[in-house]
């Protein structure tokens, strides 16, 4: 037997037995009672008509007794009233008796229906032939007749002519009937013998019917023996799966429920939902509002779309796993205490069909919380091992000075921001200044640390950046602002404590460098070449905005070593921008009619003065007048009257003022606002100056020429 | 499916993903007939090369990846079509299959995985 055939309906096989039964049942009883009582209706009627013959067979030999004994009675001139009054009943008798067999042949309503048919129609005639002879005999008798005595007192009594009469009348009758009265009396006996035989008929009919009755009886019975024992299995088996159902619903630690077409849950569900989902109404809910005051807006719209999806029947099970958005799912609860309890869960949807159709969705929800939270243990520690990798990768792979001189400078940086962190500030715009000093050093950590390839800094800086931009945003910035910015600093420092903790024990002994001294000082001789840190930068800024870019260097080796940090710091940013906002795409690139791979160009020159130039170069698209206006106006730099008044000259300074972007979305290579203020910086602390020249779709360069002398400046400043 | 190989077109705006799909062994027994870097692009090579199959990226310019799946589903009924988007994107993937979208595949792949997806999405029809 198939275990559930159809989609949740009772097996349909069985369900007309009941009425067959029935139907049999009353056939059956129709089929016997109808017949059997007719049967015993007409036995009853032979009886009758039996007992009534029986009755009359004695008739003829009653009457020969009641015509001698009025013979007798009138020698002797004794009463003859009485068996006179005899003789006529018995003559009335016999005459409706005979008068009904020779009308129609039948005697009471038996004879009626079966005629008598073994009495012989000449026999018959024969018999009533007798009897009209002999009643011929009889008739004197029964008219009403006068005293037959005449009492004298010479004669006594004697027969009077009447009497006479009347004597003569009887000798004549008893004479005819001692010949007639044998053959009557046999017709008679022969007709009840007719009707006794028909009786037997009768009753061994019925015999047979009643013996075929039980038989059928038996059949039924057993019939409706095995009916019931069928009914009583299936519901057994009923009971059995109903037992089984609820022992699994009970246990299982899932969440198991169906979705009705509605959109509503079923009735049955495991009670694990109830601990799941901390509600006990889930039967008849709506998934969405089951849904609702756990997850996101965004999740359940989404889910909502998906579980649309579902009911199609065309997507099919792989499909429906990978797109599911309630995947792993965070969801949050209202602990009872004003508070929420995150926990992820895991919803798994099946699809339940009936033919083709989707009929329902089986859902199993599992708390996935604890594998989530060690997928995140894991993370955080791969990321730690790769960070531990990736420092000594660099310390073998790079110039251990690079290294030594990017640890140095970050420990710088971080103490810088610890007193900037300090400083006090009594107002928002302070606290601004603060905020706006620190994501500018951030930022350029960030840039280095990109540079050397450094992921595991980078990624920390950046989101100590996000952070800060977080701030920031606010319209009104307050010292506790600043706790959240004390903890990624923290953060950031042991990490860089870590990564130099590592390259003391890894790069020290090899150089012979004296060990203990934890972040060594910063010497300008110690500072990586800057064609090899711009083109590491190059490499990984491309690799990530999915661009090809070559760099070209000239002059760098010469730049002198006070300038060697400022000229770096600008050109880290000036080389990015170039990367992510001037070169194209490859295929845009192409598209254009230029070579899929941009160009930038870095090239720094130094006069017999001592003035200093450099200029960063790429063929990229040029700088959009329309776009660096709207993405000022819209991160509220200017008004927009403001920026409409500007010319092309005042539209490229908006590109230095802290803040601007024309990137929607930060990322680790720009969008944050902060590389061109670092660059406007670095320029206003040597007193140069920045120009900057552009050409639609063909290039975009920035000149920075720097005056004689102010490099002791800025090593005094550092 | 005996003699000619099936026909994709592979739409994606970055030339990276594209030159992916294409040269991936994954694609060995398709003919690719083209490769477009945004939605109308699309629109104009299933005209034009009228493919059996198409993957999908989500976000491009010009017309997006679910205007113009709904638009080659109503050109051609019986096209494939796999989507091919980045994780986050999985509303506007759920949002691309509920407008006629045939499968799903997660960026970054694996050419095992994408010739999975494709293998699955031919065998469903």
């Amino acid at each position: 037997m198939k275990p559930v055939p159809r989609w949740l309906s009772l097996p349909g096989r069985g369900r007309a037995a009941p009425w067959l039964a029935g139907g049999l049942l009353a056939a059956f009883a129709l089929g016997v009672l109808a017949p059997g009582l007719r049967l015993a209706d007409a036995l009853d009627d032979a009886n009758a008509a039996e007992r009534a013959l029986a009755d009359r067979a004695r008739e003829p030999a009653a009457l020969q007794a009641s015509l001698v004994l009025a013979r007798d009675r009138l020698d002797t001139f004794a009463y003859v009233d009485g068996p006179l009054g005899d003789v006529r009943r018995s003559v009335a008798s016999l005459d409706a008796l005979l008068g009904q067999l020779k009308d129609d042949g039948a005697v009471s309503g038996v004879l009626a229906s079966h005629p008598a048919r073994a009495i012989d129609p000449p026999a018959l005639a024969e018999l009533g032939a007798a009897w009209q002879r002999y009643r011929k005999t009889l008739a004197p008798l029964l008219a009403a007749h006068p005293l037959p005595y005449t009492e004298s007192e010479t004669r006594g009594s004697e027969l009077n002519d009447a009497g006479r009469a009347l004597h003569e009348a009887l000798s004549v009758a008893a004479g005819a009937g001692r010949s007639q009265n044998e053959a009557l009396g046999r017709a008679i006996t022969h007709l009840a013998a007719d009707v006794d035989r028909h009786s037997a008929r009768l009753s061994r009919t019925l015999r047979y019917l009643m013996l075929g009755a039980l038989a059928g009886a038996i059949l039924l019975a057993a019939g409706l023996g095995l009916l019931i024992a069928a009914r009583l299995r299936q519901a057994r088996r009923l009971a059995d799966v109903e037992r089984q159902t609820a022992a699994i619903l009970r246990t299982v630690r899932e969440g198991l429920f169906l979705v009705e077409p509605s959109g509503r849950i079923g009735a049955v569900h495991s009670e694990s939902m109830t601990k799941l989902f901390q509600r006990g109404d889930i039967a008849g809910l709506m998934l969405t509002d089951l849904l609702r005051p756990i997850v996101s807006a965004d999740t359940l719209g989404t889910a909502e779309k998906f579980v649309e999806v579902l009911w199609t029947e065309r997507t099919r099970e792989n499909l429906v796993r990978s797109i599911n958005p309630l995947q792993e799912v965070e969801v949050s609860f209202d602990n009872g205490t004003g508070g929420r309890e995150t926990r992820h869960l895991d919803f798994d949807f099946h699809r339940v069909r009936d033919g083709e159709q989707v009929a329902a969705l089986l859902v199993s929800v599992t708390d996935v919380s604890q594998r989530v939270a060690l997928a995140r243990e894991i993370a955080t520690l791969r990321e730690q091992s790769q960070a531990q990798a990736e420092t000594l990768f660099g310390v073998v792979h790079l110039d251990p000075a690079q290294m030594r001189s990017f640890l140095g400078e970050s420990a710088v940086t971080l103490k810088m921001i610890n007193a900037i962190l300090r400083e006090p500030a009594r107002d928002s715009a302070a606290f601004r200044r603060k905020v706006e000093n620190i994501l500018r050093q951030v930022h350029t950590l960030k840039g280095e640390a990109a540079a050397l390839g450094l992921g595991t800094v980078e990624s920390r800086a950046h989101a100590f950046e996000a952070e800060l931009k977080d701030v920031e945003s606010r319209r009104e910035i307050g010292g506790s602002d600043f706790l959240p910015l004390v903890v990624r600093l923290d953060e950031l420092l042991g990490h860089l404590n870590s990564l130099d903790g590592l390259v003391g024990r890894v790069a020290e002994p090899a150089h012979g460098d004296a060990p203990g001294e934890t972040i060594p000082s910063v010497e300008p001789a110690s500072l990586p070449p800057l064609p090899l840190l711009l083109g590491n930068l190059s490499d990984t800024v491309a690799r990530r905005q999915h661009k090809d870019v070559h760099l070209a260097t000239t002059g760098l080796e010469t730049v002198p070593p006070e300038l060697i940090q400022p000229v770096k710091n600008i050109s880290v940013q000036l080389v990015r921008n170039a990367i992510v906002h001037g070169i194209e795409a490859p295929e845009a690139r192409l598209a254009c009619g230029k070579a899929a791979t941009g160009q930038v160009h870095v090239e720094f020159q130094r006069d017999a003065g001592g003035n200093c130039r450099l200029q960063i170069t790429d063929d990229g698209a040029g700088l959009s007048v329309v776009a660096i206006r709207a993405a000022a106006v819209s991160r509220g730099l200017v008004s927009e009257d403001e920026a409409a008044a500007l010319e092309p000259r005042g539209i490229y300074g908006l590109l230095f003022r802290p803040g601007f972007s024309t990137l929607a979305e930060a990322d680790e290579d720009g969008g944050r606002g902060v590389g061109m203020s670092v660059v406007a910086e670095q320029v206003r602390t040597l007193r140069g100056r920045v120009a900057v020249a552009s050409s639609d779709g063909q290039y975009t360069r920035f000149t920075i020429t720097l005056p004689a002398g102010q490099s002791g400046r800025q090593a005094n400043a550092a | 499916m005996a003699a000619a190989p099936l026909k994709l077109l592979i739409v994606d705006d970055s030339n990276i993903i594209r030159r992916r799909i294409a040269r991936s062994p994954a694609v060995d027994r398709l003919a690719v007939v083209g490769a477009a870097a945004n939605g109308v692009e699309a629109i104009e090579l299933c005209r034009a090369t009228n493919p059996d199959l198409v993957t999908m990226d989500l976000t491009m310019p010009e017309m997006d990846g679910v205007a113009c799946v709904e638009k080659l589903v109503a050109m051609k009924p019986d096209i494939l079509i796999l989507v091919v988007s980045a994780l986050s994107d999985k509303a506007t993937a759920v949002e691309a299959i509920r407008r006629g979208a045939n499968g799903f595949l997660c960026k970054p792949f694996t050419d095992r995985q994408l010739d999975e997806a494709l293998a699955e999405l031919l065998a469903g029809h």
